[in-house]
């Protein structure tokens, strides 16, 4: 009951930040439409990697900067005196997210039904594993990123630096044009090994991604772990 | 009955007994002890840096004493529950701890679903004077609209105890004396109240037992016509409390025992 009650209130603050709804809605819908317009790119990369930045748009940065944020105004020391225990407050903050992430992810796949690419009942119900996944991993390190800078400038700054070369590096990965000492660099990064598990599902074929599910499972809980050691001292 | 009686039967509030905290060579609280009986207002003084904050701090739990005991509500501050936490309330001296983004009205329904019996929010607004900023968001309020927020907040939970933390310091006349009258009805319920102030008409008019702190050490505990007499034995053109309260930290003793 005091999940729904704060998931909602959470959700209709993430909604009333404007920077944060435009780069959650409209920015993976902007990088679908670039990526498409390389001519000979296979569909199924550009959708996955679309998805993949809808659930980390609307996870990783949205948690980072508004918990961040609840720090530097003392919003969580101020929590501290409510009987509302810091976890449901926190799992309040995920749900907010993973509701953004699934009407994120859900205008992405549309915008690219309306591009021409070709998608399938069954591999949307495939996208359920990958989705889930992803906002795992991008909440935990978005959790920890808010924890451990607990300024909102220096939260968004984190964040930038974070994922714009991770975007870079995973859009010239897709149209082949980076170096090999880059590329092998570029296929650990979690938002690849995201995109290939999104990839795989898109394709039927999961298992073909079973390392990549097993690498972001442990970098959950990594995240996690760290962003628990964190909040436990954050006022 | 999990507040533990006084040697006198009385409940006690909040208890602290030899407790001092060091931050590096600084010992910002010194060996303190004292009580606070259910009920009762206590105004907590002293100058800037006195350690004020760091006993309301230690208090609500957020600073662990190096040494002594502390109860609140009957338990060690870090072990307060759920339970405990529907009985008191905090209002912060830096900290707002708002949520930009939402309005004043907004706060109240967010926080009031956290506590088991929580206060009518219309009823909240109008005593609070904040009918009028209700549908104001709280980066849109002014310092003096934030502040009676805060109070509000602190009081959703119809709480037994309140902490203030220099509740009314940059607020105007007209919003002082609102939050006054609060605090008396507030007083009248049974409310038991430390409060930190540098306004000592503020303690006069709503003040039963002054706690005073300089350098960390507790150098006064009593009524404000005992600290005025007190300090009149000493010196006779004493005649307010203000005059008595620097005398007071005038005092050698005050300083350094």
């Amino acid at each position: 009951m005091l999940l729904t009650h704060e998931t909602r209130w959470q959700l209709r603050m993430l909604l009333r930040d404007r920077t944060a709804a435009f780069f959650t809605l409209i920015f993976p819908i902007v990088l679908l439409i670039l990526l498409a317009r390389q001519v000979g790119k296979d569909h199924s990369d550009i959708l996955s990697m679309g998805i993949t930045v809808a659930v980390v748009m609307a996870s990783f940065p949205a948690l980072a900067i508004s918990l961040a944020a609840a720090v530097e105004n003392g919003v969580l020391h101020r929590l501290r005196t409510t009987p509302l225990p810091l976890r449901i407050h926190l799992a309040g903050r995920m749900a907010a997210s993973g509701v953004l992430t699934i009407v994120s992810v859900v205008m992405v796949i549309i915008a690219a039904h309306l591009m021409g690419f070709g998608i399938t009942q069954s591999n949307l119900l495939g996208l359920m594993l990958p989705l889930a996944l992803g906002w795992l991993v991008a909440s935990a390190w978005g959790l920890f990123v808010g924890a451990y800078t607990r300024k909102v400038s220096s939260a968004s700054f984190l964040t930038q630096i974070l994922l714009f070369p991770l975007y870079i590096l995973e859009s010239f990965l897709i149209a082949g044009g980076l170096p090999g000492w880059l590329e092998a660099l570029a296929l650990w990064s979690p938002l690849h090994q995201l995109v290939a598990t999104a990839s795989a599902s898109l394709g039927g074929n999961l298992l073909a991604a079973w390392t990549a599910v097993v690498y972001l499972t442990a970098l959950a809980l990594v995240g996690f772990l760290l962003a628990a050691g964190k909040l436990r001292t954050a006022r | 009955m999990d507040i533990a009686p006084n040697n006198q039967g009385e409940s006690l509030a909040i208890s602290v007994i030899g407790v001092t905290k060091y931050y590096g060579s600084l010992t910002a609280l010194h060996h303190l002890e004292f009580h606070v009986n259910q009920g009762e207002f206590v105004a907590l003084l002293g100058p800037n840096g006195a350690g004020k904050t760091t006993l309301l701090m230690t208090l609500g739990g957020y600073v662990a004493p190096d040494e002594g005991r502390i109860r609140v509500l009957g338990k060690p501050p870090h072990e307060l529950g759920a339970a405990e936490k529907n009985r008191w309330g905090f209002v912060f001296q830096d900290l707002a701890g708002l949520y930009q983004e939402l309005t004043v009205r907004e706060h109240l329904e967010l926080y009031r679903a956290y506590y088991e019996q929580p206060r009518d929010v219309e009823d909240l607004l109008k005593t609070l004077d904040l009918v009028r900023f209700a549908q104001r968001k709280a980066e849109d309020l002014s310092g003096g609209e934030r502040k009676r927020l805060e109070l509000a907040l602190a009081f959703l939970g119809n709480p037994e105890l309140i902490f203030l933390d220099e509740p009314t310091t940059g607020l105007d006349p007209q919003a002082r004396r609102v939050m006054w009258d609060f605090l008396t009805s507030m007083k009248s319920d049974g409310v038991t109240f430390l409060m930190t102030t540098h306004y000592l008409n503020e303690v006069e008019a709503l003040a039963e037992r002054l706690l005073i702190l300089n350098r960390g050490r507790l150098v006064f505990s009593g009524s404000p016509s005992g600290l005025k007499e007190e300090m009149r034995a000493a010196d006779e053109a004493i005649d307010t409390l203000e005059s008595a309260y620097l005398k007071l930290l005038e005092e050698p003793n005050a300083a350094h025992t």
